[in-house]
């Protein structure tokens, strides 16, 4: 039995590729039925994102791999094999083990440290197991990988800083105002990256949103889009001295704020601090306006050197993290192979002790007349016997297991105690 | 309970010490000295320095205020009170260590003043310090000096925080934890209200109690210091209240406030004592 991920994500296929792979939420309990199906597979869970499709199985080795996992996306998805078979790629064993806690880390993502991967692989998770196509393994195997994911996020800082323009905008916002509930953002411009600032803003509870636009008819439907309150342009200056956020992006070819505007509307503020976000090019706003006391302006120049720092900063942390990532990997696989060869270990105890207890049983009777005290030692004796014969050679055996010997020694075991066939009937069991 | 209290008064010392410490490989090292930490060690140094108050004044049977060395103490146990509500309360970790400083300042300075004059030195005036109102007095005062201090430290906070945005690259290491400037201002501007509150009842409850008792309050060194500070922390308190400038100025003139109240009282101390003898030598 071994564990396979085959699947195919953004750095090994191109979007074109990578869409028509994609299970919706409606498509997967049919698709881990299918997969389930495959000859050799007993395990399955498909993570499917907008990055990433992937197939984990637990299979018999070399029954599940490249050719089967093509052909059943093909068959199920649709898009012949050729389109798309070069770029998967395909883990075995301990590898695919580092691949799924490397993916669910973040250290796999388009965007590194993202924290969204995480929900999305316990989702797929969650589904796989309500329709009964997790096992025993997979279950360990998921439940160590979330763990390994939430730690990976808490001892390093990899998902601390913020790497998009528009959530690095809305923490500089949120290093000025406690609290958004309250605030008014005023948005200058109907550009898109204005209106996904204003979207992190309203996620994070922005009071009131403000929008204004050279075409009145365009400000106001932005405004019915997003529930606010459509102004003139000519009517900024006025507004400066109520809203507390300011996101330009006009694309008017000079400055729209001066630094003029800003002093006559810091009177009316009382010294309340504003914040500018100008993501226009050529510039909305003068930056002689950073001058002005309680008053922050950000251009793109400024957000994209933090967002670039940040990332900078996330890459710093992928040693930490790989080196943690290898050490789970290891601890999971020796208590993989650990728990693999408890069942012989159970095995060859009942065995051995159950030759202790008939040969006790036997003395007693030849020994004849005993008091209850006399046969209660020699069992105990027995029992004795048993443990400190057993004790170093099964000491070895679990070692062996857990730190990846080549199985030697549970050989040995097996043909010398005549459990060949014991294994095998256990191995049986452990499938079904 | 003379043991118990000394070895508290150690222990409590103890984990000052350690915040010290602490605060400083934070600010070196950031990450690896998790906040929470800092957290602990004043929690058990406040908790120890409790015990050791209230095992100082069951002992002595009058509240631990009185002396030099109980004055200061009393001061650094206010001060960590208030670190603590705005650590735990206000989620504003970052005030341990920057609050640390003035609290190992004042413990140093209640060693010295422990080892000159010794900590068991009676108060001149045994009979006032049993008078209930003398408590709340002196306990007001306290109070207030530990409410003046956290606005200086929070202040302190809003000129870092706001010198790193107006530089437009965002903050980097520990400095990414300052909380926003509006809680910041909010926060000192509530220690100033209420340390004024608390100073004002301090300087009022001996000018009406000690009156009615037929005592006069003297114009001594710490009466007229008293004075100053409320003036001080009146105008700012005014000034932030009507904001009569922008929160940037009114957090640098806090910490000049501060720094001009703490300086205020070795120049009174100066020109009470040295004065007149310098008037009298000029003839």
């Amino acid at each position: 039995m071994e564990v396979v991920v085959i699947g195919l994500n953004h750095k090994s296929a191109p979007i074109e590729v990578r869409e028509k792979l994609a299970f919706s939420g409606s498509q997967l309990p049919q698709a881990l039925a299918e997969l389930n199906r495959c000859t050799g597979v007993s395990e399955a869970v498909i993570v499917s994102t907008c990055n990433r499709t992937e197939l984990y199985v637990t299979s018999e080795e070399g029954l599940f791999g490249n050719t089967q996992a093509a052909q059943f996306l093909s068959e199920f998805r649709g898009p012949p094999r050729d389109a798309f078979e070069s770029h998967l790629y395909e883990y075995t064993g301990i590898d695919a083990v580092r691949h799924l806690f490397r993916v669910i880390s973040s250290l796999d993502s388009m965007v590194l440290g993202e924290t969204q991967i995480l929900s999305q692989v316990k989702q797929a998770y969650m589904e796989a197991f309500e329709h009964a196509c997790t096992g025993k393994f997979f279950n360990r195997l998921f439940q160590t990988a979330f763990r390994v994911g939430k730690k990976v996020h808490t001892a390093s800082s990899i998902s601390e800083r913020k790497v998009s323009v528009s959530s690095v905008a809305v923490d500089f916002a949120e290093r000025i105002f406690e609290d958004f509930s309250g605030k008014t953002a005023m948005v200058i411009g109907a550009g898109e990256m204005s209106e996904l600032t204003l979207e992190h803003l309203r996620e994070h509870g922005i009071g009131a949103t403000v929008v204004a636009n050279r075409t009145h008819e365009k400000a106001v439907g932005l405004a019915e889009r997003i529930g606010g309150r459509a102004v003139r342009f000519d009517a900024i200056e006025e507004e400066l001295s109520r809203v507390d956020i300011v996101i330009a992006s006009s694309g008017a070819p000079h400055f729209v704020i001066e630094p003029a505007q800003v002093r006559r509307a810091m009177r009316t503020r009382k010294g309340r601090p504003i914040l500018f976000i100008d993501i226009a090019l050529p510039r909305d706003i003068n930056p002689d306006v950073n001058r002005l006391d309680n008053v922050y302006v950000y251009g793109l120049d400024d957000l994209q050197t933090v967002v670039m720092r940040n990332l900078d900063a996330r890459e710093k942390e992928i040693e930490k993290c790989t080196t943690l990532i290898d050490k789970e990997v290891e601890e999971f696989t020796g208590q993989m192979r650990l728990y693999n060869v408890e069942p012989l270990i159970t095995r060859l105890h009942e065995r051995v002790e159950q030759i202790g207890r008939s040969e006790s049983e036997r003395a007693i009777r030849r020994l004849g007349d005993l008091s209850e005290e006399q046969k209660q030692e020699i069992a105990y004796m027995a029992d004795r016997l048993v443990h400190k014969i057993l004790h170093k050679p099964l000491e070895i055996l679990r070692s062996d297991a857990k730190n990846g010997g080549d199985g030697r020694y549970i050989d040995a075991v097996r043909h010398m105690f005549g459990m060949e066939e014991d294994g095998e009937s256990a191995e049986e069991e452990e499938k079904d | 309970m003379k043991v118990f209290e000394v070895w508290a008064f150690h222990g409590s010392a103890v984990f000052y010490l350690l915040t010290a410490f602490w605060s400083v490989a934070y600010f070196i090292w950031d990450r690896r000295f998790r906040l929470r930490w800092g957290q602990t060690f004043l929690s058990i140094g406040f908790v120890l320095e409790t015990l050791a108050l209230i095992a100082r004044g069951l002992r002595t049977g009058q509240p631990p205020i009185f002396s030099g060395f109980e004055f200061l103490v009393s001061v650094v146990w206010a001060l960590v009170a208030c670190c603590l509500v705005m650590s735990i309360l206000f989620k504003v970790r970052l005030i341990i260590p920057f609050a640390v400083p003035v609290i190992a300042i004042l413990f140093t300075l209640s060693v010295i003043n422990f080892s000159t004059h010794g900590a068991d030195k009676q108060t001149e005036q045994m009979e006032l310090v049993h008078r209930l109102w003398v408590g709340f007095h002196v306990g007001a005062l306290i109070m207030s000096m530990g409410c003046f201090i956290l606005s200086f430290a929070t202040s302190l906070m809003y000129i870092l925080q706001e010198r790193r945005l107006k530089s437009s690259t965002g903050a980097t290491g520990w400095a990414r934890r300052l909380p926003a400037l509006e809680k910041l201002d909010r926060l000192s501007f509530g220690s100033i209200g209420y340390g004024h509150l608390l100073l004002t009842l301090g300087l009022l409850i001996p000018v009406v109690l000690a009156g009615e008792e037929g005592l006069e309050p003297g114009p001594g060194s710490l009466v007229i210091w008293g004075l100053i500070v409320w003036v001080i922390y009146g105008s700012l308190l005014i000034t932030r209240a009507k904001m009569l400038f922008g929160q940037r100025r009114i957090a640098l003139l806090t910490v000049t406030g501060a720094v001009l109240g703490t300086l205020a009282y070795p120049f009174i101390r100066f020109l009470l004592d040295a004065g007149p003898r310098i008037h009298k030598a000029l003839g």
